[in-house]
């Protein structure tokens, strides 16, 4: 199966534009591979929407792995694949506030990456792209 | 299926660090999303934390995503933890919170603004305390 490179970064919805959104990446490895991007919106000192994203980079193509949103409505979680496909769509907790969405997405994306990374090679199901997990 | 990664000490280290500065970073964002009006979006990040005297002080190094820009960092928090000691103390200037300085990496960009600091911290020290260096 053909490997896609990564889309366009998840927008915003249109009638947010307005307000200050803000997007970021950091990188968390030293090899320059794999990065953390951020998008976040905020409204009179709130937050009102944020995208976590992890992404990894083969061969200067980089592919979205695991995306923590609060689109559509309520924080969740999509696992996606290397065509792109999502593999699952999970709701976080509706306990958790914006707040701590926000921070839970970069914290299990920080320490669990490398996990997320095979995982989607896994997913891949083929000998090239199995090769590129490791 | 399970997948176990073992991890050696700088891979802790490196996780470790990449929690504190990015959760860091977002819990100051949320409360006060101000702070960062002059990282322009779109930018990739690093943060450096310093001490200078009593007061803890965020460095945030950044320049466009993708590009080989040189780096800028700037002041984007400082936490004073004693008033007596604080290099916004009364009398301090406040131009060096908007000083930013540049480098072709961002350590180099961390650098230059740190030694900047820390040259007008001393500038402003105490008498007693100057008197003795």
């Amino acid at each position: 199966m053909p490997a896609l490179p990564c889309t366009e970064f998840q927008r915003a919805p249109r009638s947010r534009e307005h307000m200050p959104t803000k997007e970021y990446e950091r990188r968390l490895d030293t090899t320059g591979a794999e990065w953390l991007r951020v998008r976040f919106t905020t409204e009179r000192g709130q937050l009102t929407i944020f995208t976590v994203q992890y992404e990894t980079t083969v061969e200067a193509q980089t592919w979205p792995v695991i995306r923590y949103d609060s689109a559509h409505g309520f924080a969740h979680v999509d696992v996606l694949a290397p065509d792109g496909s999502q593999v699952s769509k999970r709701p976080l907790p509706d306990y958790l506030t914006l707040d701590q969405a926000f921070q839970l997405g970069i914290t299990d994306i920080v320490q669990n990456w490398k996990t997320y990374r095979e995982r989607f090679w896994e997913a891949g199901n083929d000998d090239s792209t199995r090769a590129r997990s490791r | 299926m399970t997948i176990r990664h073992e991890l050696d000490p700088d891979e802790v280290a490196l996780i470790t660090r990449n929690l504190r500065d990015t959760l860091d970073f977002v819990a100051e964002v949320i409360d006060d999303p101000t702070r960062i009006d002059h990282l322009p979006t779109g930018s990739t990040l690093d943060f450096r934390v310093i001490w200078v005297r009593d007061e803890r002080i965020r460095l945030t190094a950044y320049r466009p995503s993708g590009s080989d820009e040189p780096w800028s960092a700037r002041v984007t928090f400082h936490e004073p933890l004693s008033e007596r000691l604080a290099v916004t103390s009364p009398g301090r200037a406040p131009a060096m919170w908007d000083a930013v300085t540049t480098g072709e990496t961002a350590d180099e960009a961390f650098d230059a603004l740190e030694a900047a600091l820390r040259a007008e911290a001393a500038d402003h020290l105490p008498l007693p305390a100057r008197q003795r260096r």
